[in-house]
């Protein structure tokens, strides 16, 4: 009896922490902070303003009201983009219902990707792009704001397609601050960042 | 020594031999078609067709051919979506061996041609 007692306290104590650490669990904060005015400031994605595929204008500061799930592709692309893309499309489906997350996919070829064709690649993705946008840009700009989500995306006329970029997709934080990212090409990653992005929605309750 | 390299020998046509009949199609098809058309040939959305349900391969070996041969081309305004690139140089054997492995993996019928087969019909794309 007395054994019982005991085996159960400790198992107790063991379920009690448990839970304990999953309500401190908490995302890191991605890349080097800052010293600004004398105070350390956390690694924050630019200011930006692109054209979704509806020609309307999207900011950081409208994205602020959710968490959002970034990539950067090109429609043309024929090397990793669609892998990616499906990564992409299994995060949507896990979130699709949750207005607290949407997907940001941002052109690196704006040239070609004007809002039209984007809307018609959204549309035979059969995605809602109330839920995931795809942004186009200044083309310059957009190599540069890649490297705040730490994705590479640079011309290379080498390339298949023109363009060299790797087919990370990075969480941000309502604040645009990088909190995980995954390699969009390994479909083994995609359950585990669909984890933090549970995570980090933990963090605003 | 001589016992050595017959050992050598033997463990090596044996290796070969665990091969499969389709080993060098699948490497094409890793290399050319799967990062599209992805490994197990679902494609994506309506985007990039799936080869799981495609007719073409079921049914029109000439067309899939051509469609490998000379690509799906994509203009540059962007009014067509459907862009697929063109493989003109692939050699009558990885051809051969691509559409080999296609049928295998993707059509019930499991049709297995000759590379004379494939040389005449890609005589037809250029046409």
């Amino acid at each position: 009896m007395k054994r019982t007692i005991i085996t159960s306290a400790f198992l107790f104590t063991l379920i009690l922490n448990a839970c304990k650490s999953g309500e401190n669990e908490k995302l890191p904060y991605l890349g080097n902070p800052k010293i600004e005015g004398g105070k350390e400031v956390k690694h924050t994605i630019r200011p930006f303003t692109y054209l979704n595929q509806d020609s309307m204008t999207v900011t950081n500061d409208s994205l602020a009201n959710s968490v959002y799930v970034a990539d950067f592709f090109f429609v043309s692309c024929p090397s990793i983009c669609p892998k990616v893309a499906r990564q992409m499309l299994t995060i949507y489906d896990a979130f699709k219902d949750d207005n607290r997350v949407k997907l940001v996919s941002f052109t690196i070829d704006p040239k070609r990707d004007i809002p039209a064709k984007l809307r018609r690649y959204a549309a035979n993705l059969e995605v809602d792009t109330k839920k995931w946008m795809f942004l186009t840009g200044e083309k310059d700009f957009t190599m540069e704001l890649a490297h705040d989500y730490f994705v590479s995306a640079m011309e290379d006329s080498t390339a298949p397609g023109g363009f060299n970029h790797s087919g990370k997709i990075v969480l941000i934080d309502r604040q645009g601050h990088v909190r995980a990212f995954s390699e969009g090409t390994d479909p083994n990653a995609t359950p585990q960042f669909i984890e933090n992005i549970r995570t980090l929605l933990m963090e605003d309750k | 020594m001589m016992k050595l390299g017959v050992l050598l020998c033997t463990l090596s046509i044996l290796s070969a031999c665990n091969q499969s009949t389709f080993t060098q199609g699948e490497r094409i098809f890793t290399a050319r078609c799967a990062n599209c058309h992805m490994e197990d040939g679902n494609g994506l959305q309506k985007l990039i067709p799936a080869l799981t349900s495609s007719q073409v391969i079921k049914t029109d070996v000439q067309k899939t051919i051509c469609l490998i041969l000379n690509g799906v081309n994509a203009d540059s305004l962007g009014t067509k979506e459907i862009y697929m690139p063109a493989y003109p140089k692939m050699k009558d054997v990885e051809l051969t061996n691509l559409i080999n492995y296609l049928q295998e993996k993707f059509n019930a019928q499991k049709h297995e041609y000759s590379v004379d087969d494939i040389k005449k019909w890609r005589k037809e794309c250029n046409k």
